[in-house]
């Protein structure tokens, strides 16, 4: 799966907003990003380059005019989520699991991809060379936090 | 005991991470919770006088010089009811650098302080000792300034804190020779990191997950002191959302301090501003924060807002 770059954000990630968000939420939103990466910018100076800022204006300008125009959005919205606006459920299995990685559970993948790692992972520790550690859940946060 | 450990910390000198951490251990006491400030901030303490106090008492330095068995003994009982201090060592030639292990043994007995809050105050810089001390926080805060240094320096303070916590992780994982590709990567600009993601993402789906989970372990706070305007309370969302977006790290803004100038002579008298003047804009900031991160299921419900790459 292509790993996603901030140009391939759709326009409402581009703004911070959810997808349904109403007009005055989308003007303050805009706002807020427009300030973040303006000439001079405080919020994100030091961090970006001055290409990377440019380049994150052009978006946040694009973004704006196409979800502040009703037409212009419901034409984006149609062409870009033919499926509707709603997210993707999140992966419900594994209650004993943080909640982190039941955040983070992978949505393209099933049980049985799941139980395939475990076994290739089994694998390798029983027949694998011994360089590396396999089983992510095999040892305590190396931060000492407290877990979960 | 259920305990809370906050780290204050930040990549520059003068944010005011002192007095954010006094001014917190106060309101966290006012609101009756049991505290201990502890002066982590080795090299350069000066905890104690924010809060008025400078009687002699054992400090970190006689619990590390093993002169205590327990970081417990030197705690200094307060005249603020339910705010304890343990002080900083004095010697700091010595005690600056402190080694790995000595570190471990003040970690440990963190843990043990007889307090349900713990309230670090640490040194500025990105010393393994300030980093390790901040990343392995529940509620690791950190003090910026509305002004160009102050947040180029936070900027790179986060920066270390997630090389910092990759590469343990990579060490615990044995899998350092990923270490030199990320610090390659790192480097180049703001969106690398998720240039090394993918890459893991290519070789090893889950060693990807591991560090990528890992980092989102991480979830720092942010106080914007030394406010003067509101325009700083939209620098301060700025700055959390340019964080999420270019560092993939949960930063969550708390709110903004605003300047006051009587804080010059208070420190001056050698008063603590919050009992000074508990009526002032700035002790009202520093209470909400201390209300909204001790009130029940507040940090629990903390949304992740930042964006991934998308086969994580």
């Amino acid at each position: 799966m292509p790993y996603k770059k901030i140009e391939d954000s759709d326009l409402s990630e581009v703004l911070g907003l959810d997808k349904d968000a109403g007009p005055e939420e989308v003007v303050d939103a805009y706002r807020a990003a427009i300030s973040a990466y303006r000439p001079g910018a405080l919020a994100s100076y030091g961090l970006v380059t001055e290409d990377e800022r440019r380049f994150m204006v052009e978006r946040i300008e694009d973004a704006y005019r196409t979800l502040n125009d009703p037409e212009a959005r419901t034409r984006y919205d149609a062409e870009k989520f033919p499926n509707g606006l709603s997210s993707p459920p999140r992966a419900l299995f594994r209650k004993t699991v943080s909640r982190v990685e039941i955040q983070d559970a992978d949505r393209g993948t099933g049980f049985l991809s799941r139980l395939r790692d475990i076994f290739r992972r089994k694998n390798r520790e029983n027949g694998g060379p011994k360089t590396r550690r396999d089983s992510p859940a095999d040892g305590q946060d190396p931060l000492g936090r407290k877990k979960g | 005991m259920d305990k809370t450990i906050w780290a204050v910390g930040g990549g520059k000198g003068g944010t005011g991470k002192s007095f954010v951490a006094s001014s917190l251990g106060l309101s966290l006491a006012g609101l009756g919770h049991d505290v201990v400030l502890v002066d982590a901030d080795l090299g350069a303490p000066n905890l104690h006088t924010f809060l008025g106090l400078n009687d002699a008492h054992p400090n970190m330095g006689d619990f590390l010089a093993r002169r205590f068995p327990s970081l417990n003994d030197v705690v200094l009982r307060t005249p603020f009811e339910h705010l304890g201090l343990v002080r900083g060592p004095e010697n700091t030639f010595f005690s600056a650098n402190i080694n790995h292990y000595k570190k471990l043994k003040l970690m440990r007995h963190l843990k043990t302080l007889e307090a349900r809050h713990v309230v670090l105050d640490l040194g500025p810089g990105s010393s393994f000792n300030s980093l390790d001390f901040f990343i392995s926080a529940e509620l690791p805060i950190l003090v910026l300034t509305p002004e160009p240094t102050s947040i180029e320096n936070g900027y790179y303070f986060l920066k270390s804190c997630i090389l910092r916590i990759l590469k343990l992780y990579m060490e615990h994982y044995r899998i350092q020779d990923l270490l030199r590709r990320l610090l390659e990567q790192i480097e180049k600009n703001s969106h690398s990191l998720y240039a090394f993601f993918q890459m893991l993402i290519d070789e090893d789906r889950n060693y990807a997950h591991v560090l990528y989970r890992a980092l989102k372990t991480f979830k720092p706070l942010l106080i914007l002191n030394m406010a003067r305007n509101e325009r700083d309370d939209l620098l301060g969302k700025s700055i959390a959302q340019v964080t999420r977006r270019h560092l993939l790290l949960d930063l969550r803004f708390l709110g903004t301090i605003p300047y006051d100038v009587r804080l010059h002579g208070c420190l001056i008298d050698r008063t603590p501003f919050l009992t000074a003047y508990p009526a002032s804009d700035a002790a009202v900031s520093f209470r909400r924060i201390a209300e909204d991160l001790t009130a029940s299921g507040g940090l629990a419900s903390r949304p992740d807002e930042s964006r991934k790459p998308d086969a994580l």
